[in-house]
């Protein structure tokens, strides 16, 4: 099993080569690297011109999500478009307030783009680029929202830890930017940050030029490895390729879990979760495209897998107490559940199968029963997928 | 039907049928003490830096018990079978090919349960709809207990048997015996305290305003992508940067709406309470969608008129409609629906009051 460092190492080197780090760090620029494929979409690379603008070192931020940047002052409708611009799998550029290690928030212009794979289309990485605005009060922000006043806050407030502008008597003037949002004049003690900003055109061609400048890195160093990319996406070839923001939902489920894809010979699996490889003690790679038969042994009773045979031509849901076996032999009993899940058009994308131990079925987990916790994880799936290919055919702005 | 005036009498509740829940357990949430919405603030490190990592207790409890009730065949369909589009256009509506819901206009709230249009408290000859409680604790974290007598003061959830969308539910406020009868601040603190801790950015909470209603009740469901009408930029009209809170209008949005915005949800609660209970007062009908983690209320403001034949569910008016028939569901336009949402839209002018309104209300519990 891949330590969790290894994996965040290898989501660089392996596509680029060991060379690109290098590489990366000799531009200027401050950007990080994110890889959507591994739970959390963590960090997996961000250049030195970023820990300094941000004040983190290289370790406190490798491994993490984006948002630890984000505080009270940061739009909460910019996130989101952020989060649909990842969803969809397009660029993005927008203003936004981040907050460095001292807790003193900023506005930058936040510009992020999807690398994909030349090979099947897929998005490997999210390339985002940050550029600080000179501070220039406007009266538009960059959604397009008007505001009457500008506004400025204490600047004890945003000199304080972030922790601490939650505790202290100040808490209610720190929250108030989290609204993005204008003070009243007579407040205004000390200039600290203006609730809306734009980048001017300078800094939206300094972003732009500097995601040129690292895709053309990315894709130099990809040819290393034979593992092309690129920044346009080329037509989707991969079958039985799950999409980044369907992989980038189903991590937050914490369960053990598989995504059978119906649709291909042999019913591959398409997705496993940390936790199956922690359950059979495969990695990632030796289950990947295989029919979850490897999992059963010589011990295994036929008539189990006939009833899971059976729902599964019959699209129905059941669960079976079956015997498996984990890589290094040993077997265990698991109480399977299995279900069919469908995408927006109402027809059955995949199946899920839904491990759980059965020696481990009293184990606690905040009063949910593990039967609970498997149902859960279910219905986390039929949401992460209920959404998929929706509006194919329409077109996207 | 009753009108507004009769109803006004009473305070915040009264009796309204029967409902006794002696001996009935079922599982019980109680929320951890230390609450958000009492620390008054959402700003810590932790709640942004660890939110949506994994799902949260409650998530858990609400999404086990709904597919429990959807493997043993509780619903009228299964509505993820319901094929769903966004609308070309700039708006992105999002439409639904449903023909087990009810009407167009509104999903038919289960079997016998639909007089009127109004959810009725038939469900206790089938218990297995109430799904769990959820009630204050005095725990530090929250805690689940697996079976438990419904406590005062607490919400019940039971599933909607016709769901509009996956994890459709219904939050009814229940106090001793009692159903609430108006929406007052401690019911809307309850509601808004599932969708923080529920924690998922899919989660939306409803609340229809229905004058002829023997009691209310809030919805929620999972939307895995925005309605709509959150898409949508707004105009900000009231600010009070001492305790940080906004009210909005949104642009550019075919039925008028406001949004609310706080870190703060005690104060929020109180002042979108206080406006509800004033827009009672002014027989103006209103509906209630709750996102991002409780963070935003957006209220939608539709007329009541004797031509409007039917109102519209809060998430029609956040941009996402029920179609029952193929053909309907095909030639859906943009255009038809921004029709649909307009003409239930109350006019400028009373739009103009209910924005005074709010920033009277407001100021009064900001200063």
């Amino acid at each position: 099993m891949e330590s969790e460092s290894g994996l965040l190492e290898q989501s660089i080197n392996s596509r680029y080569s060991l060379w690109v780090q290098e590489a990366l760090n000799e531009l200027p620029d401050s950007f990080t690297v994110t890889d959507p494929y591994i739970s959390g979409q963590p960090i997996v690379f961000a250049s030195k011109g970023f820990l300094k603008m941000m004040g983190y070192s290289k370790t406190e931020v490798i491994g993490r999500n984006g948002r630890i940047f984000q505080g009270p002052g940061t739009c909460r409708r910019s996130v989101m478009e952020i989060r649909e611009a990842i969803r969809e799998e397009r660029g993005i550029q927008i203003n936004l307030v981040n907050y460095r290690r001292d807790g003193t928030p900023f506005w930058m212009l936040f510009h992020m783009c999807p690398v994909f794979s030349k090979e099947d289309g897929r998005v490997i990485h999210f390339v985002a680029v940050q550029v600080p605005i000179l501070r220039k009060p406007r009266r538009r922000n960059g959604v397009g929202l008007v505001y009457e006043e500008e506004s400025r806050v204490n600047e004890s407030v945003y000199g304080s830890c972030r922790r601490e502008v939650c505790s202290d008597s100040l808490v209610d003037l720190g929250s108030a930017l989290s609204l993005e949002c204008a003070l009243d004049d007579a407040d205004n003690r000390g200039l600290e940050i203006e609730e809306t900003c734009e980048a001017s055109e300078l800094e939206k061609q300094r972003a732009a030029s500097s995601m040129n400048n690292i895709l053309s890195v990315l894709t130099h160093y990809s040819e290393l490895t034979g593992r092309l990319v690129c920044g346009k996406r080329c037509n989707l070839t991969g079958v039985g390729l799950l999409s980044s923001s369907l992989n980038i939902s189903l991590g937050r489920i914490k369960q053990s879990f598989v995504l059978t894809d119906p649709h291909l010979p042999d019913m591959p699996i398409v997705y496993a979760s940390e936790a199956f490889f922690k359950l059979t003690g495969y990695a990632r790679h030796e289950v990947m495209g295989r029919n979850c038969r490897f999992l059963s042994g010589e011990d295994t009773d036929s008539s189990a897998t006939y009833r899971i045979k059976e729902s599964v031509q019959n699209e129905k849901a059941c669960t079976v107490r079956i015997l498996n076996y984990r890589k290094d032999k040993s077997s265990f009993w698991n109480l399977l559940h299995v279900s069919p899940i469908r995408n927006a058009s109402g027809k059955i994308a995949y199946f899920v199968g839904v491990q759980m131990e059965e020696a481990c079925k009293n184990q606690d987990g905040h009063g949910l029963s593990p039967e609970m916790r498997q149902l859960s994880a279910v219905g986390a799936v039929r949401i992460a997928v209920r959404s998929l290919s929706m509006g194919a055919g329409t077109s996207k702005s | 039907m009753v009108t507004v005036d009769q109803l006004q009498g009473d305070n915040f509740s009264s009796q309204c049928g029967p409902l006794s829940l002696k001996g009935v357990r079922i599982p019980l949430y109680r929320f951890g003490c230390n609450s958000v919405l009492d620390d008054g603030c959402v700003g810590g490190d932790a709640c942004f830096s660890e939110e949506e990592e994994e799902q949260s207790l409650l998530d858990s409890i609400l999404l086990a018990q709904w597919e429990d009730r959807m493997w043993k065949g509780l619903f009228r369909y299964d509505v993820t079978t319901s094929e769903i589009k966004v609308i070309d256009g700039r708006r992105k509506f999002i439409a639904q090919f449903n023909e087990g819901c009810g009407t167009d206009c509104i999903p038919k709230l289960g079997k016998s349960k639909i007089s009127q249009g109004l959810f009725e408290f038939s469900w206790l000859d089938r218990q297995e709809e109430l799904l769990f409680s959820v009630a204050r604790g005095e725990q530090s974290n929250p805690e689940l207990v697996l079976a438990a007598d419904v406590p005062d003061s607490a919400l019940l959830i039971t599933v909607n048997a016709s769901p509009v969308e996956y994890g459709h539910v219904f939050l009814i406020p229940y106090c001793s015996n009692i159903l609430y009868q108006f929406l007052d601040a401690k019911s809307l603190e309850l509601a808004l305290c599932v969708a923080v801790e529920v924690k998922n950015y899919s989660f939306r909470l409803f609340y229809d305003y229905s004058p002829s209603a023997s009691h209310i009740y809030f919805q929620a469901c999972y939307f895995q992508i925005p309605l709509p009408v959150e898409f949508m930029p707004s105009d900000t009209f009231f600010i009070d940067g001492q305790k940080g809170m906004l009210i909005s209008s949104v642009a550019d949005y075919p039925i008028k709406t406001l949004v609310f915005e706080s870190n703060h949800f005690k104060l929020m609660l109180e002042v979108v309470a206080e406006i509800c209970s004033s827009l009672r007062g002014k027989l103006i009908l209103y509906n209630l969608l709750i996102s991002d983690h409780g963070r935003k209320i957006f209220l939608f403001l539709q007329q009541q008129t004797s031509k409007t034949s039917c109102t519209l569910s809060a998430w029609e008016c956040g941009g996402y409609f029920l179609f029952k028939s193929r053909s309907a569901f095909d030639q859906s336009t943009e255009k038809n629906l921004l029709k649909q949402l307009s003409t239930v839209s109350i006019d400028e002018e009373g739009f103009q009051a209910v924005k005074l309104l709010c920033s009277n209300i407001a100021s009064k519990f900001t200063s």
